[in-house]
């Protein structure tokens, strides 16, 4: 630092502690030692947003979430400002977003997950859905490596060459949004894009409607075609069907796949042994 | 004193970006394997594209963005928002997911799918009043396309297509608050479902086995529909000093209406003997009227206590009837002979249930640790009877478990989590139910410093049921670890994914007449992935390389897929870059599903501001 530069420095910041005695510190306070970070903040869609509900909330956006005090003005250190803001100053103007992390979804807060772990500042316009700092899917493979992997897997929900996001099925707060019907059946989040298979059925097919999709499909991956939880199909139903008339010859190829007879494996409204759609 | 002043005026502006390339594709052995599991293709792909306009009045933002257009991808979306002052905005959204599956060695082989299912979602939001934002929209899922199938007839498959034509549309409001201090979300759909069966011959001949009668027709005029199908949700949550909770409703009520012919005909011999005719002529419908809630409570006590309380509640009750008529008629067209026999259909069904439950948990938090236990209790009723003719299957099931676990956090740089879970149940609806679940989950992750993090994860889940059950024995334990490094610019990282993923599952089942047998299944799949990437002035690289191994006796397979792009950064917000790709698969048992697909092309980005 030069000379010159330092006498600058001092200078501003006498003035400031001059004039800012008995003010709270504003924007317009930092801007003269971070011009850059506040300009593009406010221009970001975060700080437009500020703008829009109230402009005060915007002036005081700085100290209210790096909590800057006349202190940093007079010893300009990082250690005595939140460079990080931590989730307090999230929830100050969100304060719905903790209500239901914290109560419906508390294995984040324990594991010390914090709100700008996902989300960014909003310092710069990433063109994210609320404010994402990254896509969905990184983000959450970055502790949920093993469901992560499931995606990698020869059969899975995949997007071709992008990763499926995992908010398309999963809340991440609690809210119980994601699927149309997820609050009613383990199925809900599926049947949002697998709208055929909502139901109701004038047969059903027990397990669907009681454990949903999973009782038969992996939704993430598997090795298994079509998600199943088995290579071959009809072990995986005889598992559950124990009656089975005799001549169901196992060994015969055109018996190893339940479905070629009974093609309504997911309810059927013409047979009730599930032969037709 | 002139200070810097920092407005959050804004001058009205543009800036976007659109990437764009063009895909070959070069594949040894099944390629409809490949897309199956991939669905890529040859040709153009819109990777990237998204248009930004910000102004401070009128029209104040416009968002549009799309990927995926094109015919080398199975997926594309687009999403278009516009704001006007912050009192409202409209919007729309649309995306487009391709379907394929034909497989050789799978004991699916004989059932391909082509079909997509396509989603639009439209409306306005209005946010003129702060404390609340109305949100009035349209949405519609439609799966369109073709379903290549056996159908069972004359004791032999014969090949069959279904042009699926599946609609659903819903109109939803939904009412928001936000800025009260409790929080309630409302949300009001109404939606009609309609199903069209168009079932058509794919072929004469019986599949696999030759047989001197033909396939002559096949048709299926059945149409499936629900209308204005009512699904009511409210949200309600509060969020005080000591206090947090939410709760939950979900009221649905759905009456299906089912009508229409199908038929089969046979040509006998050949059409030398005569023909058969199957027609069903059916009329049913299906009532079904739902309700299901949950609620989540947290209580601070002190400081460092706090009590967590859930349940959930479902209740669904169903009717079901079909009736109509089902008739074989038998011809000898030489003959002029005719005979028709008729059996009348009258069914009808019922599906009831009820789950319930409930987790109590308290917990203790230091600023750098916290450990909590709890309790669990869960029950399930369940009612159901096929046809008039069945005895009703009537099970109640329930249990009870606990849990408990501790986390470590001693900085914003580690985090060690490890939960326990233990439930014990009694009774079964179904003979795979278990009768005790262990589960148990690690995690942790540590920045090492410099750049450096590390993350480890580890689940391990039992379960089983007694022998004069099913004697389940299952198993998974899926665990991994995985170390990355990220230059404090941004610029340069790489990292190194090892996962495993282990399951065993033995269930005792009874084989068709009668007699014991077991359903065994083992997946032992190693995963390890690299990737990295780095830029140095004009030029860039990335990339990564995931290797997977099944050794589990079931089905046993090898597989690789790499992936590496070179981009050089031009003047004026240009980017060009060039790419490969490629994937192998490799069964153990069979050959018929193996691939080896390498993938390479061009792509051109633009960005400016």
């Amino acid at each position: 630092m030069t000379a010159r530069s330092i006498v600058v420095a001092a200078v501003i910041a006498m003035c400031c502690s001059l004039a800012l005695a008995d003010e709270p510190l504003t924007m317009e306070t930092c801007a003269i030692c971070h011009e850059d970070e506040a300009a593009a903040f406010a221009a970001s869609p975060h700080g437009r947003t500020m703008a829009q509900v109230d402009g005060g909330i915007l002036d005081r956006s700085c100290v209210q979430c790096h909590g800057a005090t006349a202190e940093h003005i007079d010893d300009p250190s990082t250690e005595n400002v939140r460079r990080t803001p931590d989730s307090t100053a999230c929830v100050s103007c969100h304060p719905a977003g903790m209500a239901t992390l914290e109560v419906s979804n508390p294995a984040h807060t324990r594991f010390g997950v914090a709100c700008v772990d996902c989300h960014a500042a909003g310092h710069n316009d990433l063109g994210t859905d609320h404010l994402l700092a990254d896509q969905p899917f990184d983000l959450c493979a970055s502790c949920h490596q093993s469901e992560a992997g499931e995606f990698k897997m020869p059969f899975a929900h995949r997007d071709g060459t992008r990763n499926f996001a995992c908010t398309n099925c999963h809340s991440m707060h609690g809210q119980n949004r994601q699927g149309r019907l997820n609050l009613l059946s383990p199925s809900g989040a599926c049947v949002d894009c697998h709208t055929e298979k909502t139901g109701p059925f004038i047969f059903p097919h027990p397990p669907r409607e009681l454990d949903g999709c999973i009782a038969c499909h992996h939704p993430h991956g598997t090795t298994n075609p079509r998600l199943l939880r088995r290579r071959n199909v009809a072990q995986l139903c005889i598992e559950c069907h124990a009656g089975v008339p005799a001549f169901h010859n196992l060994s015969q190829t055109r018996y190893q796949a339940c479905q070629n007879c009974h093609v309504a494996v997911h309810g059927s409204n013409r047979d009730p042994r599930l032969l037709d759609e | 004193m002139s200070l810097v002043i920092c407005s959050p005026a804004l001058a009205q502006n543009w800036s976007g970006g659109v990437g764009a390339g063009y895909v070959w594709q070069d594949a040894d052995g099944n390629e409809e394997s490949f897309l199956t599991q991939t669905n890529l293709q040859s040709g153009f792909v819109l990777e990237t594209l998204d248009l930004r306009y910000r102004n401070d009045s009128g029209v104040t933002s416009i968002d549009f963005d799309a990927w995926g257009f094109g015919d080398a991808e199975p997926a594309e979306a687009a999403r278009f928002n516009m704001g006007f002052s912050g009192n409202f905005s409209i919007f729309a959204e649309y995306d487009k997911r391709d379907s394929f599956f034909d497989l050789g060695g799978s004991d699916l082989a004989s059932r391909s799918d082509d079909w997509n299912i396509t989603r639009w979602k439209a409306g306005v939001a209005i946010e003129a009043w702060r404390p609340v934002r109305f949100e009035l929209y349209y949405r519609s899922v439609t799966r369109d396309g073709t379903v290549h199938r056996p159908m069972y007839g004359l004791n032999e498959f014969y090949p069959i297509g279904v042009n699926l034509d599946d609609t659903m549309s819903e109109v939803v409001f939904r009412l928001s608050t936000r800025t009260l201090p409790v929080r309630i979300d409302f949300e009001q759909g109404f939606a009609n479902y309609r199903q069209k069966s168009r079932r058509f011959a794919a072929g004469s001949e019986s599949i696999g086995r030759p047989d001197p009668d033909l396939l002559d027709t096949t048709t299926s005029e059945y149409t499936d529909s629900q209308d204005n199908v009512p699904t009511s949700r409210l949200t309600v949550g509060y969020s005080g000093g000591i206090f947090e909770g939410v709760v939950s409703l979900l009221y649905r009520q759905a009456e299906l209406s089912s009508s229409g012919t199908g038929s089969q005909a046979f040509l006998i011999g050949g059409g030398d003997t005569g023909t058969m005719t199957f027609v069903d002529t059916l009329l049913g419908s299906a009532d079904t009227e739902a309700f299901a809630g949950n609620i989540a409570l947290g209580f601070a006590i002190g400081r460092r206590f706090s009590i967590r309380l859930a349940g959930d509640y479902r209740d669904s009750t169903s009717n079901s009837t079909l009736l109509g008529e089902r008739l074989l008629r038998v011809a000898n067209p030489a003959q002029g002979t005719s005979l028709d026999y008729t059996a009348p259909v009258d069914q009808d069904g019922v599906f009831d249930y009820t789950d319930s439950d409930a987790r109590a948990t308290i917990e203790y938090r230091a600023p750098k640790w916290a450990v909590w236990a709890g309790g669990l209790t869960t029950s399930r009723e369940t009612t159901w009877r096929r046809t008039s003719g069945d005895d009703p299957t009537a099970a109640k099931r329930d249990g009870d478990g606990l849990l408990a676990g501790a986390s470590f956090n001693p900085s914003r740089s580690f985090g060690l989590s490890l939960e326990y879970e233990r439930g014990d149940f009694s009774k079964y609806v179904f003979r795979t139910d278990p009768e005790t679940v262990d589960r148990a989950v690690l995690r942790l992750r540590s920045k090492l410093g410099k750049g450096w993090q590390l993350t480890a994860n580890g689940r391990y889940e039992k379960a089983s049921n007694p022998d004069d059950i099913s004697a389940l024995d299952f198993k998974s334990t899926p665990y991994g670890i995985a170390v990355s490094w990220n230059s404090q610019s941004g610029t340069s990282s790489f990292g190194l994914d090892l996962e495993n993923y282990t399951i065993t599952s033995a269930v005792g089942i009874v084989l068709p007449g009668g007699d014991p047998g077991q359903s065994d299944y083992e997946l032992d799949l190693t995963t390890a992935t690299l990737f990295g990437g780095t830029r140095a002035g004009i030029f860039g690289i990335d990339g990564s390389l995931t290797w997977m191994k099944d050794d589990g006796e079931t089905w046993p397979l090898d597989a690789w897929n790499g992936r590496l792009r070179l981009t050089i950064y031009g003047k004026a917000g240009l980017e060009y870059s060039a790419f490969a790709q490629y994937w192998s698969y490799d069964e153990q048992r069979v050959d018929i599903d193996d691939f080896d697909v390498l993938r390479y092309g061009l792509a051109i980005h633009w960005r400016f501001e």
